[in-house]
């Protein structure tokens, strides 16, 4: 057993974090950490994404022709952190201007504990969307 | 250490004539930095007596880490169809 996972359960034997934090400790260190190789046989797990991308073609004269985005994912988190820090009014009137665009969405709904999940699922994303004017948006992650 | 975008790289037009400008961000964060610390006293001010309930000290570090993390976005602009004289645009974070 190594020197951390002794320190840990040390914690837990003070009463300095409780069972549960201790149980994530111990999860988060038998995880691979970012940078060590693949176990040899064994599939590599899937990178997490570093950005999002968000490309916009038009072919219409009066449009911009083409806007490309790439957003950090730790940009994204730090918002989505950030974003709970608002107070529950801040949230209804956010929620009220998403409505009147058509968009029915909580945003109290997202939270930092689910960040790494929404991150996740976000890798497997892919949006390509043709709108009627000949407009192309795709929005993916790499 | 965390810490914001350091230089903002603008390119205008594509090679081979494109004109490349590297923006000090550093410079502009040391001047903001001595312009925004009598303007924090007074948001800090403004929260406490905002009806609802602002925690400070987490929204300004959550806005801080937010600034930090824009390091690495690039946007990039094309001209439209038909404008033969528009220029492509460019501008990423570092």
């Amino acid at each position: 057993m190594n020197e951390e996972r002794l320190r840990i359960l040390d914690l837990v034997a003070a009463g300095k974090i409780t069972s549960e934090e201790a149980a994530r400790l111990l999860d988060a260190l038998g995880a691979p950490r970012a940078g060590d190789p693949a176990p040899a046989g064994g599939p590599a797990a899937p990178a997490s994404p570093r950005y999002l991308r968000v490309v916009v073609e038009s072919d219409q004269p009066d449009q911009t022709g083409r806007v490309n985005v790439r957003v950090p994912m730790n940009l994204l988190r730090a918002g989505v952190r950030l974003a709970a820090l608002l107070p529950a009014g801040v949230h209804e009137q956010i929620n009220g201007a998403l409505r009147e665009k058509g968009v029915d969405f909580d945003v109290s709904r997202i939270k930092p504990e689910n960040l790494e999940e929404i991150v996740e699922h976000l890798g497997e994303l892919t949006v390509d969307v043709e709108g009627d004017r000949g407009e192309r948006v795709r929005v993916y992650c790499e | 250490m965390r810490y914001p975008p350091m230089l903002a790289r603008v390119a205008v037009g594509g090679p081979p004539r494109a004109f490349r400008l590297w923006v000090p961000l550093f410079l502009v964060w040391t001047l903001l930095l001595v312009l925004l610390l009598p303007l924090l006293a007074i948001v800090a001010l403004a929260l406490a007596l905002a009806p609802r309930r602002w925690r400070f000290g987490p929204v300004v570090h959550g806005a801080w880490v937010t600034l930090c993390e824009a390091r690495g976005t690039t946007i990039e602009l094309g001209p439209a169809h038909g404008q033969p004289h528009a220029r492509d645009l460019t501008i990423s974070l570092h």
